[in-house]
């Protein structure tokens, strides 16, 4: 027998990421998770197994793991403020330190007696969590239209797919799959010569916009949104993808981002924030969005490794992706040399100038 | 390169809302190159500040319209220059064209011919079938337009639709399309020929559909890819490539990229895109000026002349060292 020869990930250290705020799951999947509303919820970011628990009206991120026996909190028990592990009942507080051990409540509590907790906050109805904050220098991404007056937001309860979060993002921005993945649903399969527009680097987001053919609408269905696309990504999973529709001119916002659960796997955030109009019930565009993410998936889950790799060959058409890829190995290597090379290249804005004759 | 000649636009018109119709005549009133159906031209499209677009269009003429090229050209929503450009011409402006190829010639043995165009595609096709009109050859004509107003030089094609040789298919979906495929291109003769020229899915649908009975040598596809990347050119400069960590050294000819003169002295730079667009290649440069010709590295690193994409990019010093 012969091993298949696995091409080399783009990305040889991720480690990066950790230093990037990532959504873990909605407020609801949290709220949701136990009848006291408080949690807990075990979710994974990074590799990292995490316990969330809103403990004293604040929402916390701690290891999920007990430090005594290593049983995960997240099958414990929200108690007053505290969160209690339910194999032999040690009490954490918000700051990941046992407070109460019942076996011995007279010891004094050891110092080890602790688990480790995140930086976590609640924005856009979604629980974000920051592993690493020593440097301090990333906010959590850029959506144009939550507080935006008559939008109406709907937050798309989260679902994993079976690949890296690269390969998700490029999925959502890839400007060429759509008359072959899509044909009918999002695009006119006529028009299989995708556009390639200038990306620039802003603040910390990737930005590009495109125009596809307005006579596309006949031949799409009512609620296939079309129009002007605008994308602002906030780096590294995020994207704010604003369109102005062309049947009326009204703002439609397709709001993602995905939480790198590991290398292999991810978990995807969608929300749904349109201009409020009579008879136009969510369900109809929460459905429009799940044939389009079915048409997506089996193809995205089946590209393997899940990794990125440098040895996939690319097209000028590809160049979001392209540029994406560009950007993500600057920052991978920038965050071995440290925080100031790191802030650099994710602050350094990039206009797209082609070379000038 | 070196056939560039000077044309001027002699008419223009609309054929359809979306499609110009344009004859170019050469400035200098010399014959036209003997050229066949199925024959595309090289236009040079002049940006400023940037190096020309090159685009290809298949020629319309018909036989005996021998002074002055015809092209249907339509305009693209999402058109990175080429046909926008086109479209804006106007009587007597002037255009720089070059080379005339043809890659899709019509068989000369074959007995029957099956014409099948998609959209835009018609141009090549309609130059065929007004060529095996005027021979007299059994040919048939199927025509797929998003509506009926989509039909492009309705002019051209009276000949073949009053001899029942045009069929238009307008507005079909894609099941349609391949029943209509289906059927066009069932039980053919055993001299019979296909050509076919449209968007890629509805070339991909004839190429699927026309696998059960149709030898592939006698299918023929005219497809007009994304132009890649400016390439090596015949004009370009030759230089010199020195290896710092090897200290070898090997000469770049003119029409051979860096990556190509390394392989063939031994030294493979691995690669992956071939067109200055992935930065698989990417290397450092110690001495000399790059002549940058990617779309990956940004202004500030182009500028910077320590980065090169070899697949693609040259020097513009007479050596260039490399860090590899």
């Amino acid at each position: 027998m012969t091993t298949q020869v696995q091409p080399k990930p783009l990305l040889e250290d991720r480690t990066f990421l950790r230093h990037f705020w990532h959504p873990v799951c909605t407020r609801d999947e949290l709220e949701t998770a136990h009848p006291s509303g408080r949690g807990p919820l075990a979710v994974t970011l990074l590799g990292n197994r995490l316990a969330i628990a809103k403990l004293g009206g604040k929402i916390v991120a701690m290891d999920d793991r007990c430090a005594h026996r290593f049983a995960a909190l997240s099958k414990g028990t929200v108690v007053d403020d505290t969160i209690r592990c339910n194999y032999h009942g040690w009490r954490y507080d918000s700051s990941g330190k046992t407070v109460h051990i019942p076996a011995c409540p007279e010891l004094p509590i050891p110092r080890k007696a602790a688990t480790n907790t995140y930086q976590c906050v609640l924005k856009y109805d979604l629980v974000w969590v920051r592993l690493d904050s020593s440097w301090d220098c990333t906010e959590v991404p850029y959506f144009s239209d939550w507080d935006t007056p008559d939008m109406r937001n709907v937050v798309v309860p989260s679902y994993g797919w079976n690949t890296a979060a690269e390969r998700r993002w490029e999925n959502f921005t890839d400007l060429s799959h759509f008359a072959f993945v899509h044909p009918g649903t999002l695009y006119d399969p006529a028009y299989d010569r995708p556009p390639i527009p200038t990306v620039d680097r802003v603040d910390g987001e990737l930005r590009f916009a495109i125009k596809p053919p307005p006579e596309m609408i006949d031949k799409l269905p009512e609620n296939a949104p079309m129009g002007t696309f605008t994308y602002r990504c906030t780096m590294p999973f995020s994207i704010n993808l604003k369109l102005e529709l062309y049947k009326d001119s009204s703002a439609f916002t397709l709001w993602t981002t995905s939480c790198p659960v590991d290398d292999t796997h991810c978990r995807n955030f969608l929300i749904i924030s349109r201009a409020q109009k009579d008879n136009d019930p969510d369900h109809v565009h929460t459905a429009f969005q799940k044939v389009v993410l079915q048409e997506d998936q089996p193809i995205i889950e089946s590209q393997f490794p899940a990794e990125i790799s440098a040895e996939e060959v690319s097209l000028p058409t590809d160049k979001v992706s392209n540029q994406y890829r560009k950007w993500l190995r600057e920052l991978s290597i920038a965050a071995t040399e440290g925080k100031e090379a790191f802030v650099r290249t994710l602050k350094t804005g990039v206009r797209d100038e082609p070379i000038k004759a | 390169m070196s056939t560039k000649r000077t044309f001027v636009v002699r008419r223009r018109w609309m054929t359809t809302e979306d499609v110009v119709g344009i004859e170019l005549a050469p400035a200098d009133s010399l014959p036209l190159p003997a050229f066949d159906p199925g024959a595309h031209v090289e236009f040079f499209i002049d940006r400023a500040g940037q190096p020309p677009l090159v685009r290809q269009y298949s020629l319309c003429n018909g036989p005996g319209e021998t002074d002055a090229f015809v092209f249907g050209i339509k305009r693209e929503p999402q058109s990175r220059g080429g046909s926008h450009w086109i479209h804006s011409l106007s009587e007597g402006d002037q255009v720089s064209l070059g080379a005339v190829r043809n890659l899709f010639p019509i068989n000369r043995d074959a007995g029957s011919h099956l014409l099948l165009a998609g959209g835009i595609g018609i141009t090549p096709v309609l130059a065929m079938a007004q060529k095996l009109t005027s021979v007299g050859a059994d040919y048939q004509l199927h025509y797929f337009v998003r509506a009926v107003d989509h039909v492009a030089f309705r002019d051209r094609l009276k000949e073949s639709e009053a001899a029942g040789r045009l069929h238009v298919h307008a507005g079909l979906d894609a099941a349609r399309v391949r029943a209509v495929l289906g059927e066009a291109l069932a039980r053919p003769r055993q001299d019979a020929h296909a050509y076919c020229c449209g968007p890629g899915v509805f070339m991909d649908t004839v190429a699927e559909v026309a696998a059960a009975e149709w030898p592939s040598e006698r299918v023929h596809f005219e497809r007009f890819q994304a132009p890649a990347a400016q390439s090596a050119q015949a004009s370009d400069a030759a230089f010199d490539v020195v290896l710092q960590k090897s200290g070898r050294r090997c000469h770049v000819e003119a029409g051979q990229s860096i990556v190509q003169a390394l392989a063939a002295v031994g030294c493979d730079v691995m690669t992956s895109c071939e067109q200055g667009v992935c930065g698989t290649c990417l290397t450092d440069v110690l001495e000399g000026t790059p002549d940058h010709r990617d779309a990956y590295l940004s202004k500030a690193e182009r500028e910077g002349g320590r980065l090169i994409l070899p697949c693609v990019s040259r020097s513009n010093s007479a050596t260039l060292v490399l860090d590899i």
